[in-house]
């Protein structure tokens, strides 16, 4: 059960991020390679303030949160939105470019070393057959809350409604006369916070190095994949599931060294098993 | 008249002799003698390049005592970036652009790489950081490889040793999945089985995880009193906060991964951690050395292998300083001849070139050790024993070949 407990922190850490990323991908119509930089580069920001300013670490999350949607807010208008009608393998292309660029700013003002925010040190907590510190369990519950609420937005609200209408048929929308564009402006807004949150979130569970977004972003694909592309629900499951894959694969000395890879053998088979994925291709919202 | 001539020439021979051994110190000039330094400047081990400052410090006083036959020396970086195919690249840019005479470097997770060019090029490969045993009997080792540090060999024994001094019981290894590692690994368990310490848990881990708490949780199940480790500071930083949130207990004793970066990026969860690392014994001569390497680099504290780094710079200057030319093969020709006895024994660059060119044959004993190779171009370096303290790494003992070599010699036994 303990292990179990590992799983669920590490699958709500990824959570959060999934649900941002499969929402990209299905309002969007590609894979945006970038995103794991842009998890890592707001990880970046609450540094700066956080540890290089002194500011207060909530105050340092606020703002890092801000810069990061109108980053990807100025990614979309820069680089996305005009190679937008060059369909999905250009977009792709693009983003591995932007990725590059992100990572490279990172090293070259942070440096290799691993970094971490000036917060107290904590100790785990015995609750029954689970360990976790009271950060660990204000992480899962944020993560919870703040899925919830993505959820709650594109079911009740009126540009959550034009988010939905617009990923599922854009000319149909543009006819209906939704505002499809600022839909595309709140998917990256809403997105690219998810992203900057789930750096944070990770970033306080692990460290901070150039490659925390890299190696995020293999999971949070792995994830994806598992639950079914663009299915929020399913990120949200596929995410879970590849945390306590990946730490039950831990407790065998054998299969240590490749928890990563047992957590990528899962979404391998689970997709030839079901190849739309754990959930398919509904809505689930 | 023939008096006359006789006391002018003796006068003149005078003042021409002093004047001539002027010209030997004074400034160094024309084509510059080049080495190269082939390190991990980016990428996840840049901590190692932190060594180059003493190179840096080495050819300031080779150059202040005149350079390689009255000609300056200059050094050349490429950067490894820890990496196979980047160090490749960076040994035939040295080889092939710069045209060095020598390459310093590059660690043991690349140097396997860059060893057949160096060989293909009849060039000196000298490495301050590569303790991988994979060296320990390398069929180019001596002849184009040598290190002026200790092989893992040497350090996995010391750390067994540190154990056994903490009076374990029982141990367990925790070890990334890289070469580095795979090496220490290697040597930690024969160490062990030598000493009849059993290993009560096995655990090998992938840099990348988000977390390690499973393995961890799996690496105590027995309650090893010792875990042996080498982890890089990312994996060093989550393991160790794992390691201190699940309330664990054991005492780490780790490798030369432990070093101030390690340090900084892994406290206050890292306190208590133990280390055994290459350095050279605390003397007068080293502290002054430190002193002059503080003031040479405007940083506190020597980094990790600098006095490895200063000792190779300085046999590759004297190598070439034994030759009659100036040349990659005199540099092969001549290392031996300045590094191992028989000869005077020399502690720089400035008193061993004076005995060279005096004649005399010499024997560089290296700020890290004596460096007198052995046939496969290995050197005997000593070893310190670190805890981490006060975010700060705390020196608290001093192993020599007195401690360390009973358990060498019985790693060697089995390994044959």
């Amino acid at each position: 059960m303990i292990y179990l407990g590992f799983g669920i922190i590490s699958g709500a850490v990824l959570a959060l991020p999934a649900v941002g990323l499969s929402l990209l991908c299905r309002n969007s119509k590609f894979f945006n390679l970038a995103y794991g930089d842009q998890l890592g580069l707001t990880a970046y920001f609450v540094l700066l303030f956080n540890v290089s300013m002194g500011l207060s670490f909530i105050v340092s999350v606020a703002f890092s949160l801000i810069i990061s949607s109108f980053l990807g807010l100025v990614f979309y208008w820069v680089v996305f939105k005009p190679l937008r009608g060059h369909g999905p393998l250009v977009l792709l292309i693009a983003s591995l470019g932007l990725a590059f660029i992100i990572h490279n700013t990172e090293l070259a003002i942070w440096g290799p070393n691993p970094q971490k925010y000036n917060l107290p040190f904590e100790t785990g907590l015995r609750l029954g057959p689970f360990i976790a510190t009271p950060l660990q369990l204000v992480l899962i519950a944020l993560s919870l809350v703040l899925t919830g609420a993505i959820f709650a937005m594109l079911r009740y609200t009126g540009i959550g409604r034009a988010m939905r209408a617009t990923s599922d048929n854009l000319e149909l929308a543009t006819i209906k006369g939704v505002d499809t564009e600022r839909a595309y402006v709140w998917t990256w807004i809403i997105c690219s916070a998810s992203a900057g949150l789930g750096g944070v979130f990770l970033t306080l569970v692990t460290t901070l190095t150039p490659w925390t977004g890299f190696t995020a972003l293999l999971l949070l694909f792995s994830a994806l994949i598992l639950g079914g592309v663009g299915n929020l629900v399913g990120a949200l499951v596929g995410a879970m599931i590849i945390g306590i894959v990946s730490e039950c694969a831990g407790i065998v000395s054998v299969l240590a060294p490749y928890k990563l890879a047992v957590a990528f053998a899962v979404m391998f088979i689970g997709l030839l098993v079901r190849p739309s994925g754990i959930l398919g291709k509904e809505r689930g919202f | 008249m023939k008096g006359k001539v006789f006391f002018f020439g003796v006068v003149l021979l005078l003042m021409v002799l002093p004047l001539s051994a002027l010209a030997q110190s004074s400034k160094p000039s024309g084509e510059p003698v080049k080495i190269g330094v082939l390190l991990p400047y980016t990428g996840p081990l840049t901590w190692v390049s932190g060594c180059a400052g003493a190179i840096d410090l080495g050819i300031k006083e080779i150059n202040a005592a005149g350079g390689v036959h009255g000609r300056p020396v200059e050094k050349v970086v490429a950067d490894s970036e820890g990496k196979a195919d980047a160090a490749v690249a960076g040994a035939r840019k040295l080889l092939d652009v710069d045209n060095v005479l020598a390459i310093i470097g590059p660690t043991s997770v690349t140097i396997r790489s860059v060893i057949p060019l160096a060989v293909e090029r009849k060039v000196l490969d000298i490495s301050p950081t590569a303790g991988t045993t994979a060296l320990d009997k390398d069929p180019n080792g001596g002849k184009i490889v040598f290190r002026t540090v200790s092989s893992d060999t040497v350090m996995g024994s010391g750390m067994v040793y540190q154990a056994l001094q903490l009076h374990a019981k029982k141990v367990a290894l925790f070890f990334e999945d890289t070469e580095s590692a795979a090496s220490i690994r290697g040597v930690v368990k024969p160490a062990c089985e030598a000493k009849g310490l059993p290993i009560v848990a096995d655990v090998t881990i992938t840099p990348g995880a988000p977390s390690y708490r499973s393995e961890l949780l799996n690496l105590t199940k027995e309650k090893p009193d010792v875990i042996f480790y080498e982890l890089s500071p990312p994996e060093g930083a989550i393991v160790f906060k794992e390691w201190t949130e699940l309330g664990l207990k054991g005492q780490w004793i780790g490798t030369d991964f432990v070093n101030d970066k390690f340090v900084q990026a892994t406290w206050p969860a890292s306190k208590g951690v133990m280390a055994v690392n290459p350095a050279a014994l605390i003397t007068p001569r080293y502290e002054a050395w430190a002193k002059d390497l503080e003031k040479a680099t405007g940083k506190p504290g020597v980094s990790q292998f600098s006095e490895n780094a200063y000792d190779a710079v300085n046999i590759i200057a004297l190598a070439l300083e034994a030759s009659k030319d100036v040349s990659r093969q005199a540099v092969l020709d001549n290392i031996r001849n300045v590094s191992s006895p028989p000869g005077e024994r020399v502690t720089g660059f400035g008193q061993g070139a004076k005995l060279l060119r005096e004649g005399k044959k010499i024997d560089y004993d290296g700020m890290a050790g004596s460096q007198d190779f052995d046939e496969y171009g290995n050197a005997i370096t000593y070893l310190r024993v670190v805890v981490i303290e006060d975010g700060k790494l705390k020196r608290i003992g001093t192993l020599t070949d007195k401690e360390v070599g009973p358990i060498v010699a019985e790693v060697l036994k089995r390994r044959k």
